[in-house]
């Protein structure tokens, strides 16, 4: 490797570092505060999301001094590339980790890219007029959670099909796909909860974030903690739509209940077509079976409404800050 | 009026709590964090030991910051020779040695330095590097003791020059002028530098 092969790789090596340190810190923070409130818990991930991606190219930039030796011996914490200096079967250690590392990265992404791309080759789902039952109940249910939530009734893609199907799409044209079975499989009061679940969704433009997390895991190929994070913060908005519909329906009991029957009437059944990144990560209990996580979201529906903590923007400010700080000095 | 003031006071002691509580949390996991990358940090250092680890130095004052020790320069250092030198290498971690090659400003052969930092302690053997001794005199820079070797280094003649300063193990070692050698050796002294 050259002297500037050498250089991006030990860039490479520390953007995935200072990832896996930042993200350990954040969930530690996470944790020991006890913060509940999934607006608060996504703006601490999102610290550890955004540091590879601004505050450590911005500190690479910034302080190209941390890249000489006079820093590494005498000023920084850990340097990545003294590892090297214990060999494994004749190969630095260095290069050992930043290869296992970036291998689980690469599969990190594609375990989700691979679903989404085999997805698409699917044929798309044909969209049918509901028969009467169904549209009487969709008619009732939406435009009251649409207001409820502070958006517009989207056009409804209803598929004429025994198996549950349940999500919304759509980057600018919102929509929301539901199938014959899912109405038939829930009762109005769960029917009500899962739509203003998607509405919630909606609301919060999450198709077009989930487009943009997947850009940004596409430049991180590399950085299995980002591909964690990134998992992890589609959890988190889980939860907020969980809590944002809960609170427009009125009824926690029927979104949990509601969960638990699409979950478990599709999980091993065959996926539809989804056309949106977030539908691997973000709505993976329908498809993959994700018993934990529905087990999970609904103890927390159970649970009640989590009581935001105080000077929530204070603790993100001092976990950014700590955070650079602390990551100034490894090199 | 009792009861506002009575609550306000309870708000303000709730309030301080959970701000004592959040500092002491965020200090906690920040320390353990700096300590876990503090620990991986060294943690090289402690497999491999730094006894056996070459490394390089940019500076005489880099190579001293390293060591922990001043660097003895010769006082005499003859014109032909480039400042500052061609390359300074370290091993042996505090107190370990180090080495200095000054290369010809004419293209001819240059002079190299040897220094253990550590008082009764032998220049670290990876510096010297894959050498053999063909033979060994004794001899004497004034009234210190001293020997000149002729060695072979990768395959290459050269004279090394070699005693003790102020308890320090010296080695000059060079393929050229033997004079030159012991001229710089008697020269040698603690405030050195140029």
């Amino acid at each position: 490797m050259g002297p500037d092969g050498t250089k991006w790789a030990e860039i490479a090596a520390q953007a995935v570092f200072h990832t896996l340190v930042a993200s350990l810190f954040v969930e530690a923070l996470v944790r020991s505060w006890r913060v509940r409130e999934p607006r608060q818990r996504m703006a601490l991930r999102l610290v550890a999301l955004g540091y590879p991606l601004v505050l450590f190219p911005a500190l690479v930039l910034l302080f190209p001094a941390r890249a000489g030796e006079d820093f590494r011996d005498g000023w920084a914490l850990l340097a990545g590339v003294r590892w090297d200096e214990v060999r494994l079967l004749g190969v630095g250690l260095f290069r050992w980790w930043l290869g296992a590392l970036v291998a689980a990265g690469v599969a990190l992404f594609l375990l989700d890219l691979l679903p989404l791309l085999a997805a698409r080759r699917r044929p798309a789902p044909v969209p049918c007029t509901p028969d009467e039952a169904s549209a009487a109940a969709l008619g009732d249910a939406l435009p009251p959670l649409a207001a409820a939530l502070g958006v517009r009734p989207p056009p409804v893609i209803f598929l004429d099909r025994v198996q549950p199907v349940l999500f919304c799409t759509g980057v600018r044209r919102h929509a929301i796909v539901i199938s014959r079975g899912a109405v038939a499989l829930l009762d109005p009061g769960e029917l009500r909860a899962a739509l203003a679940h998607e509405l919630a969704h909606l609301a919060r433009h999450d198709p077009a974030a989930s487009w943009v997390v997947m850009g940004a895991r596409a430049l991180m190929a590399f950085n299995p903690a980002f591909q964690v994070l990134s998992r992890a913060i589609a959890r988190d908005a889980e939860w907020l739509a969980d809590e944002r519909a809960a609170l427009a329906c009125g009824d926690r009991l029927a979104l949990a209940s509601g969960l638990i029957k699409l979950h478990r009437a599709t999980a091993g059944g065959v996926p539809v077509r989804r056309t949106l990144p977030f539908a691997a990560a973000l709505a993976g209990p329908l498809e993959r079976a994700r018993s934990l996580d529905v087990e999970v979201r609904c103890r927390r529906l159970l649970e009640g409404p989590p009581a935001p903590l105080p000077w929530g923007a204070a603790r993100v400010a001092l976990a950014a800050a700590s955070l650079t700080a602390l990551l100034f000095f490894v090199v | 009026m009792t009861a506002s003031v009575t609550a306000g006071a309870a708000r303000a002691g709730g309030a301080g709590l959970e701000l004592a509580r959040m500092l002491a949390s965020f200090a906690w996991v920040f320390g353990a964090t700096a300590v876990a990358i503090a620990a991986l940090g060294a943690l090289p250092g402690w497999i491999t030991g730094d006894a056996g680890v070459v490394r390089r130095a940019a500076t005489i004052e880099d190579a001293e910051r390293r060591l922990g020790a001043r660097v003895l320069v010769p006082g005499y250092f003859p014109s032909r020779l480039d400042w500052p030198p061609a390359e300074i290498r370290v091993a042996g971690g505090r107190h370990g040695s180090v080495h200095l090659a000054l290369a010809a400003r004419d293209g001819g052969p240059g002079v190299e330095v040897f220094q253990a930092t550590g008082d009764d302690e032998p220049v670290a053997p990876q510096l010297l590097e894959d050498r053999t001794v063909l033979r060994s005199t004794r001899t004497a820079l004034g009234s210190v003791p001293a020997t000149i070797s002729d060695v072979l280094v990768r395959g290459h003649p050269a004279r090394e020059l070699s005693w003790i300063l102020h308890g320090r193990a010296m080695v000059l070692r060079s393929a050229g002028d033997v004079d030159e050698l012991f001229r710089m050796a008697r020269s040698a002294h603690r405030e050195g530098g140029r």
